[in-house]
């Protein structure tokens, strides 16, 4: 009788072993990689890039996506030294210096010499694949006075914008960076201006994007290199990045491989992968960001009509891992009222 | 006390210590409470959302269902009344996400009502996202349910009043003035402590409705402390204003009186007008049906359209339905042998009274009821937080998040299995007793041939939950444990509407069959 209560976790447990992925056979190398959702999603550079690796890698690579990059990083924070990852992914310069402070990340011993960053780049444990511009995409169609600079964007107009949250999401983070590095100390004031036309806060990119190319909202944050795949791919002139005199905040996406990997070896190679003249070709067209190296052929013509800041905004990385808790904090604060 | 009482005790002292363990494991994760945030912006604003939400949402429930019962009990003749107060009860059983889903069809910025005011010439579009859009589903979830409970309690009161008010010929406001109200009135304050519990321990709701920050309730906070920030300190804080704010309530609520049961449509008619419903009741009643019916329709519309080619070939849709089915079966399993084992023990467990006794049911209210003071979420944050580093991690996940809905189930499993089960003993507690029939063989010859059918109710009841929680599923979701309402959530993500009303399609088939069966069952039971 009193075993009644415990039968049942029985066929829970043989059960619940059926669901369980099946491991891969011992003698496949395995890359297991951490990035956020939209990289590997059907459109995206993951399943380009998976196929030129492990056609010279003799590996499969496994994909493991928890949300946006900053979600990446808690994750990897949360897994400790425990984690399954080789490789992460996605996260961007303004989190390496924390990605660091885990402990986690293995040097990355790759020849940097061919990059052609519009800074210098001095990580030893991160290697950058692209980089892009931050700005609000817009509709033309529906937005009647575009702004031309954050201040416009903050004061005036009524049509609503879609961001992500910082806690989660590369681009949100890149917003509070851009505002902070604008308004300094009255940052959290002009948050709490711009809230009013915010619609809503998505967890990461490609919600807040899809919100957009849906007719759901006539604003979002995302690329000034967005525009690039409407005109090129939709040939859709409609959906454009708007320029703001402020300056635009960067993004350096990096790539880094992770100390405890059971194969350091292969998630180095793969580092170096994601920086040969292959892969960066692969990039624009297909993760709309900017290579990190000079591009064979010039890019497509719609990239030559993207939006040019005339200021790259830059916050380093220090400062951002000391003070991105408190500055989250002042934008939750300004986002609650 | 007897060997009878053995397995209920264990259950007692096994879900005791679950819940226990949760909070300390949570406590002890961080490093200290981080006390001077008590003080700050963002808790102050949790705490204005969570109280301003609930009480609106509890507000504008009562006052819609409040003329609705009323309605509801006077005319009983009238085409569809049946259908209606059948209709009533469906929110409760539909997985808050799926809810989510057709309110959105319908409200949000390119659903029915915008397109509809746009096509007539209004240059608006709605904007679901925020405080509006959580009154919303929660007065889609609540007013059905006060409405339920209020008809329930006017149908209990003696039929001669209402004879009465029918021979003094009191009709419309007098009726309900003189009548009406007064009866109503001392069971208010039950019904809104209720929906103002649930409201305040809303998740799914705030989650997706919420539209970012400035909508958050304490629930919604600790999932985001946890799963955005990896701030176990902070969200102890958080499960610690969240225990004190349910705690007081449910003291509130034990002060006033709980709900009344609900047992709508059960007695048989007797009093009531046969007049025909005046006109402000057909308004009424057409409006309250088209916003409980439209998301629905919404669902079942954007499930028939939606890419099943393609939706069958994904074998992440089979996978999670293989999870959810798994963790339903088995927490709806583990619900109903504790139940019973927690009825046993009561029943035939020990002496007439006697301490052993009085702690016992102490045990078994608190057991049975935590999960209104101890949420999934926070049961869940205590043990995801001991998953840290341990191997197998997505079958322990899956073991945990069985557990937590198994008790979050056990309230409703009692409720279903409590009644029948006293009236078994009655018949044949004496004649088992006297035959020597204990435990298993107890079991096995009387109790399941007598109570299949509560049983099996009971465990579709649990099944129903288990299968469209989201609180402990979101949380465990970190460890690759994806169940249908997390595929769901993750596919809106995305925004893969398309997709995710496929899914949801597919929960609300499945829920509704589950109902349809138990309440044939229940019919049958009488």
């Amino acid at each position: 009788m009193a075993l009644t209560s415990f039968r049942p976790l029985v066929p829970l447990a043989l059960a619940a072993g059926l669901v369980l992925p099946i491991a891969a056979s011992a003698q496949d190398r395995v890359l297991t990689i951490y990035t956020y959702d939209s990289f590997v999603a059907d459109w995206g550079l993951g399943p380009v890039w998976q196929e030129l690796f492990e056609a010279q890698c003799d590996c499969t690579i496994e994909w493991v996506a928890p949300g946006d990059g900053v979600a990446v990083l808690s994750r990897l924070r949360f897994e400790g030294g425990s984690t399954d990852a080789d490789v992460v992914l996605g996260l961007d310069q303004n989190l390496i210096a924390e990605a660091d402070a885990t402990g986690l990340i293995a040097p990355h011993e790759t020849d940097l010499s061919e990059l052609d960053l519009p800074v210098e780049w001095t990580s030893e444990s991160f290697v950058p694949f692209d980089y892009g511009y931050f700005a609000v995409m817009y509709d033309a169609e529906s937005v009647e006075n575009p702004p031309t600079s954050l201040a416009e964007l903050i004061e005036g107009g009524d049509e609503p914008l879609v961001i992500q949250d910082p806690r989660t999401s590369t681009p949100g983070l890149g917003m509070v960076l851009w505002m902070k590095s604008v308004y300094g100390e009255e940052a959290g004031e002009r948050w709490e201006q711009l809230s009013d036309r915010i619609l809503t806060v998505t967890p990461g990119w490609s919600e807040a994007y899809g919100l957009f190319t849906s007719g759901e909202t006539p604003m979002v944050l995302s690329y000034t290199t967005s525009a690039a795949y409407h005109m090129l791919v939709e040939e859709e002139e409609r959906y454009q990045a708007l320029a703001f005199d402020e300056g635009h905040y960067m993004q350096i996406e990096v790539g880094a491989a992770i100390a405890g990997s059971d194969d350091l070896d292969l998630a180095r190679e793969f580092l170096a992968f994601m920086i040969s003249a292959e892969a960066q070709n692969a990039l624009p067209t297909n993760h709309w960001m900017l290579p990190v190296r000079a591009p064979q052929e010039p890019l497509p013509a719609p990239f030559q009509r993207l939006v040019e800041p005339e200021r790259a905004l830059l916050i380093d990385a220090q400062t951002i891992a000391d003070e991105r808790g408190a500055w989250i904090d002042e934008w939750l604060d300004a986002m609650s009222q | 006390m007897n060997r009878a009482a053995l397995p209920g005790l264990l259950v007692v002292l096994g879900f005791g210590s679950f819940i226990l363990l949760a909070l300390v494991l949570l406590f002890l994760a961080g490093d200290g409470l981080p006390l001077e945030r008590l003080a700050g912006r963002q808790v102050r604003a949790i705490l204005t959302f969570t109280l301003t939400q609930s009480l609106l949402s509890t507000g504008l429930s009562i006052a819609g269902a409040l003329p609705l019962a009323v309605l509801l009990h006077r005319h009983r003749a009238f085409v569809g009344r049946d259908t209606l107060v059948r209709l009533l009860a469906l929110p409760l059983a539909l997985p808050p996400l799926v809810a989510v889903l057709g309110i959105l069809e319908i409200w949000g910025r390119s659903g029915v009502v915008s397109a509809g005011l746009q096509s007539l010439g209004f240059d608006v579009r709605l904007d679901v996202f925020g405080l509006q859009g959580v009154l919303l589903a929660h007065v889609f979830f609540n007013l059905p349910l006060a409405a339920r409970l209020m008809l329930a309690h006017l149908e209990r009161q003696p039929a001669t009043t209402f004879r009465l008010a029918d021979q003094l010929g009191l009709v419309g406001w007098a009726r309900f003035t003189r009548v009406e109200w007064p009866l109503l009135r001392p069971s208010l304050g039950g019904v809104a402590g209720l929906i103002m519990m649930l409201c305040i321990g809303s998740f799914t709701i705030v989650l997706t409705l919420g539209g970012g920050p400035r909508a958050a309730t304490f629930e919604v906070a600790i999932y985001q402390a946890l799963r955005f920030d990896f701030a176990p300190s902070l969200a102890a804080l958080y499960t610690l204003i969240q225990l004190v704010l349910a705690g007081t309530l449910l003291f509130l609520l034990s002060v006033v009186g709980g709900a009344p049961q609900d047992r709508a449509g059960a007695l048989p008619e007797e009093a009531g007008f046969t007049r025909p419903v005046p006109v402000w009741g057909v308004g009424l009643l057409i409006l309250t049906t088209l916003f409980l019916l439209a998301p629905l329709a919404a669902l079942v519309a954007g499930g028939l359209v939606a890419e099943w080619g393609r939706l069958i070939q994904n074998p992440r849709l089979w996978s999670a339905a293989m999870t959810s089915g798994v963790i339903a079966a088995c927490a709806g399993l583990v619900a109903v042998a504790t139940a019973y084992a927690l009825l046993v023990a009561r029943s035939r467990g020990f002496g007439a009274n006697g301490i052993a006794k009085h702690l016992f049911e102490a045990g078994y209210g608190a057991v049975g009821s935590a999960v209104l003071a101890v949420p999934p979420i926070v049961l869940g944050a205590g043990w995801f937080l001991a998953l840290r580093g341990v191997p197998a991690q997505t079958l322990l996940a899956g073991g945990l998040v069985m557990l937590v809905n198994a008790l979050m189930a056990l309230p409703f499993v009692l409720r279903v299995m409590a009644p029948a089960f006293a009236a078994s003993e009655r018949r044949y507690g004496a004649l088992s007793s006297s035959l020597g029939l204990t435990g298993w063989r107890r079991f096995v010859r009387v109790d399941l041939p007598v109570l299949a059918r509560p049983f099996a109710v009971a465990l579709a009841f649990a099944l129903v939950l288990s299968v469209g929680d989201l609180g402990a599923a979101a949380i465990f979701g970190a460890y690759d444990l994806v169940t249908l309402p997390v595929l769901i959530l993750n596919l809106m993500g995305s925004y893969r509407t398309g997709d995710a009303a496929g899914v949801a399609f597919l929960l609300g088939v499945f829920v509704f069959a589950l109902i349809a069966m138990a309440e044939r069952s229940h019919k049958v039971l009488g």
